[in-house]
């Protein structure tokens, strides 16, 4: 099975990780992620406004290239690693369903592409593993069992909210706890699961990200969490970046290590690890002590 | 008692409910908003102090800081028992402020560029400049 596959502009620099790790798994899964041979940014945020269209050029435009991607794959999918991108692609899509004007007007406004018919379907990469994959058939393919590593899966904002594109409960999410628990692991129940990490304000107002994240991983922490996984870049950065700053400051006594879940699930998946492992030596010392590896 | 709304405070309130798209006056006060903003600590005034300020038009609320720290991500409007999307009525009192030409971020200003050169995920830095800059 081949999906055409939307990068965004994070997950080429600073979260390669999660890009790699993501394709890696998708070929252990038995599917591939074929990248849009041209992609532009998908405008990162939403815009709210009723009256303004120009910012949802960009995403109308990934739209369009996973379009004539899905002519030649015969899908009508698009799959998204980034939250944001997800959140962005699937608000802009819903937005041209719900008032079609709109798609009319955007699709005379370029005129030098294609149209847009406004049937792409946006799932994230979460979404196919739990889905089309199925909670068994990882269960079966998994080689390294993270047997009692204690898991803190973090979802953040954009996955979730707002309710029209969230692929799961909004308060109560469970598509990772699951996808976690089929790879062995004790998955930890944090009521700040779905919490803000504070976003973007870690350019302009940083104080407010360290409140977000203290709250986070001091609860993460007193239940005994060994690494929290998110499948969010900003997430990822905002965590690890503002634990270092706490743990300066001494608000928190130790810093938890904050990993994508593609990156676990390549640990638990693959059948030589020791390559990866070695990155991860956190979780190396806490599976050989409980008998894992 | 009796009210009286300036004319700009009408247009301001106008303004916000056009561009939001949502009716103001939905808003009975509950304070749940407020409660369940992550970020409500670093803010000048509380989310629904605002709509409260806009429903009266009062210009006093364009001079506070909220809509800026707002990072939008969307659990006023999650909570909300009536409805009321608060995220996009932020997103309307930030755009009154930046249509009037008065950008929260300098983005030639050295602050800023010092950022770009730190490890700062990309989508952090484009989404800052689409909610502060015009």
């Amino acid at each position: 099975m081949e999906y055409p596959y939307y990068p965004g502009c994070t997950l080429k620099t600073t979260g390669k990780k999660d890009e790699e790790a993501a394709l890696e798994v998708a070929k252990l899964l038995g599917f591939e992620l074929k990248e849009l041979p041209t992609w532009t940014c998908c405008g990162v945020v939403y815009n709210l406004t009723s009256d303004v269209m120009a910012d949802h050029l960009s995403a109308t435009r990934t739209l369009i290239r996973a379009q004539e991607m899905g002519r030649e794959l015969k899908t009508n999918k698009l799959v998204t690693l980034c939250s944001m991108c997800y959140n962005v692609l699937k608000q802009v899509n819903l937005m041209y369903k719900n008032n079609p004007d709109k798609l009319y007007n955007i699709n005379l406004f370029m005129d030098t592409e294609e149209d847009y018919l406004g049937n792409i379907e946006i799932l994230h990469f979460l979404e196919v593993l739990y889905n089309d994959i199925g909670l068994e058939k990882i269960k079966q393919k998994v080689k390294t069992p993270l047997k009692d590593l204690k898991v803190d899966p973090y979802y953040g904002c954009m996955l979730l909210r707002p309710k029209t594109i969230a692929f799961d409960n909004q308060d109560n999410p469970h598509v990772m706890g699951d996808i976690l628990s089929a790879l062995g692991a004790i998955v930890i129940e944090n009521p700040m699961t779905v919490e803000c990490c504070g976003a973007h304000q870690v350019i302009t107002n940083k104080e407010a990200v360290l409140d977000c994240v203290q709250r986070i991983v001091n609860i993460s922490q007193s239940k005994g969490s060994d690494v929290i996984v998110t499948p969010c870049p900003l997430c990822q950065y905002n965590l690890t970046t503002a634990q270092k700053s706490l743990f300066q400051k001494g608000k928190i006594n130790y810093q938890t290590p904050v990993i994508y879940l593609s990156e676990l699930l390549r640990i638990a998946l693959s059948d030589n690890n020791e390559n990866y492992l070695k990155e991860y030596m956190f979780i190396k010392d806490k599976l050989e002590k409980r008998g894992g590896l | 008692m009796v009210f009286t709304v300036s004319e700009k405070g009408l247009e301001l309130r106008k303004t916000v409910e056009e561009i939001s798209g949502q009716n103001i006056f939905q808003c009975y006060q509950c304070g749940k908003c407020s409660a369940a903003c992550p970020v409500v600590d670093s803010m000048d005034m509380a989310p629904n102090k605002i709509i409260r300020f806009v429903q009266t038009g009062d210009l006093e609320v364009l001079d506070q800081n909220t809509f800026w720290v707002c990072a939008a991500c969307f659990t006023c409007s999650a909570r909300c028992p009536r409805s009321v999307d608060i995220a996009k009525i932020m997103e309307a009192l930030r755009n009154v402020m930046l249509r009037n030409k008065q950008d929260f971020i300098n983005i030639y200003s050295k602050e800023f560029i010092e950022k770009m050169i730190e490890e700062i995920p990309q989508m952090a830095i484009v989404a800052a400049i689409k909610k502060g800059v015009w």
